[in-house]
């Protein structure tokens, strides 16, 4: 029970091949430095693009193969974009309709769904007239409301502020767990993934990519990524460029005295 | 009723049923060309823009031989409706669908361009059908686009003279429309009548192209 992958696809002028799999519960993360084709992965994922070979297959249910290309309507994966695409003709309350008429004998309450997003206020509201992160809150509703078997989340806490991003945090975890919908969650923020997100999948500079668990994972990898300002000779002094998440790893270590200088 | 009169019904008569045929078939001509890849496109693409550069006489010379019974298409038609289709109103019909074509088909394409892929792929992954697709995303998106092509393809329709002089003739009732009512009175040197005729047609082309751009001049307001 799972989503396989085992792939080749274009990116830019590339063909890279990936062979990953990620389990049909909980949220995974996909996370590595830009360019390096996460969104791309989400892409092919949704059927939204064709990978050049290979097979995508999730639950016993072929998606893709030398043969077949099924549709994202049949795949029934639904698809937070970085952009949010709200149908900008329309008011809130008639995108929300929109998906949820979609949904075969949908067991979703609206008004429940909505207060939890916290997007009651702005059902009246013309779609292009809501600020990012607005538009966020109300495109992550409505991809829930056409009731997917997957759904993939493309960086889309990026325009949110702080309290928008922990309040989205808890809803998705609430709403995974509730509904038993495994999610599929791109961003290059560690420490989202790390509050959000129960496995990880790393891609990597050389092609190579590592799954685990999120925190884990996330740990050995940020390690490996400081930034070294400078050194001493003797390498007593090193100055180090450190996310807050680093620090908090670093400042736990005994044989380590650290000092911040901001 | 006299000649002109029954020139001006059948004048509309003809635009209207040509505007209603290509809105029917524009969208999906204007649709491959906005969307398709196709190394042929450009072949298609000159295609439907040709009557937009061809003299219409030309046009109408070659629609006149294809309809005439010694060929395939006039012979066919007569064949199945038992008379010919030069010089007669379904004559006249064919020609206007393919000479107003590029004036529909054209902004069209224009609008499902801009439309782009970002809300159809959204609805693609929302489970979206083909037909729900088409009613509520890319007709509502593009509602600017067609109410041009409509306007256009009708007023420019009126306005036809040299295909229906090839293929239609002056036949009071049946292929003589505006335009050509004008000429005829023009060379019978019956200006009072002409007059009539051409202002009528400037003053009402003038007014549906102004409604048109003030309509969609709103719609940007908004």
């Amino acid at each position: 029970m799972s989503l396989q992958l085992a792939i080749d696809y274009r990116l830019g002028r590339n063909n890279v091949a990936i062979k990953c799999q990620f389990p049909n519960q909980g949220i995974s993360a996909i996370y590595g430095p830009s360019g390096i084709g996460k969104t791309s992965l989400l892409r092919l994922i949704a059927g939204l693009d064709r990978p050049v070979s290979g097979d995508i297959v999730f639950n016993k249910e072929v998606w893709f193969s030398a043969d077949k290309m099924i549709s994202p309507q049949q795949r029934r994966v639904g698809f937070v974009f970085q952009d949010s695409r709200l149908f900008p003709h329309f008011d809130v309350h008639a995108n929300l309709m929109l998906a949820y008429h979609q949904a075969q004998r949908s067991t979703l309450d609206i008004g429940q769904l909505c207060r939890a997003f916290n997007i009651t206020d702005l059902l009246t509201l013309q779609a292009n007239k809501l600020s990012a992160g607005q538009q966020q809150r109300v495109a992550i509703v409505r991809s829930l409301l056409a009731q997917p078997q997957l759904l993939l989340l493309d960086e889309p806490m990026a325009a949110l502020d702080d309290g928008n991003k922990q309040l989205l945090i808890r809803q998705l975890k609430i709403h995974s767990e509730k509904y038993k919908l495994p999610m599929i969650y791109v961003s290059h923020n560690a420490s989202e993934i790390d509050q959000l997100c129960d496995q990880l999948l790393l891609l990597k500079h050389d092609g190579n990519v590592e799954m685990g668990n999120a925190s884990t994972l996330l740990t050995q990898y940020l390690q490996h990524q400081v930034e070294v300002i400078a050194t001493d000779d003797k390498r007593h002094h090193i100055s180090l460029a450190l996310t807050p998440e680093q620090y908090l790893q670093y400042k736990n270590q005994s044989h380590l005295l650290l000092s911040i200088k901001k | 009723m006299s000649n002109d009169l029954i020139a001006l019904l059948l004048t509309l008569k003809l635009a209207l049923l040509t505007t209603i045929i290509l809105l029917a078939i524009g969208p999906f001509i204007a649709w491959w060309l906005a969307k398709s890849t196709s190394r042929i496109r450009p072949f298609f693409e000159a295609l439907v823009a040709l009557p937009l550069v061809l003299p219409p006489t030309v046009l109408g010379f070659y629609l006149l031989i294809a309809f005439s019974p010694n060929y395939f298409p006039g012979q066919w038609w007569q064949s199945i409706s038992g008379s010919t289709l030069a010089f007669s109103f379904e004559g006249l019909l064919i020609g206007s669908i393919i000479y107003s074509l590029p004036f529909v088909v054209q902004p069209l394409q224009a609008g499902f361009v801009t439309l782009g892929n970002k809300e159809l792929e959204a609805a693609d992954t929302l489970g979206f059908t083909r037909w729900s697709k088409i009613r509520h995303i890319i007709v509502p998106m593009t509602k600017r686009s067609f109410m041009l092509a409509a306007v256009m393809g009708f007023a420019h329709t009126l306005g036809e003279f040299g295909v229906v002089l090839m293929i239609g003739g002056n036949i009071p009732g049946e292929t003589q429309v505006l335009a050509i009512s004008l000429f005829e009175h023009v060379e019978a040197l019956e200006y009072q009548q002409a007059h009539t005729i051409a202002a009528g047609l400037l003053v009402s082309s003038l007014l549906m192209l102004i409604v048109i751009y003030s309509v969609m001049q709103k719609q940007d307001k908004r």
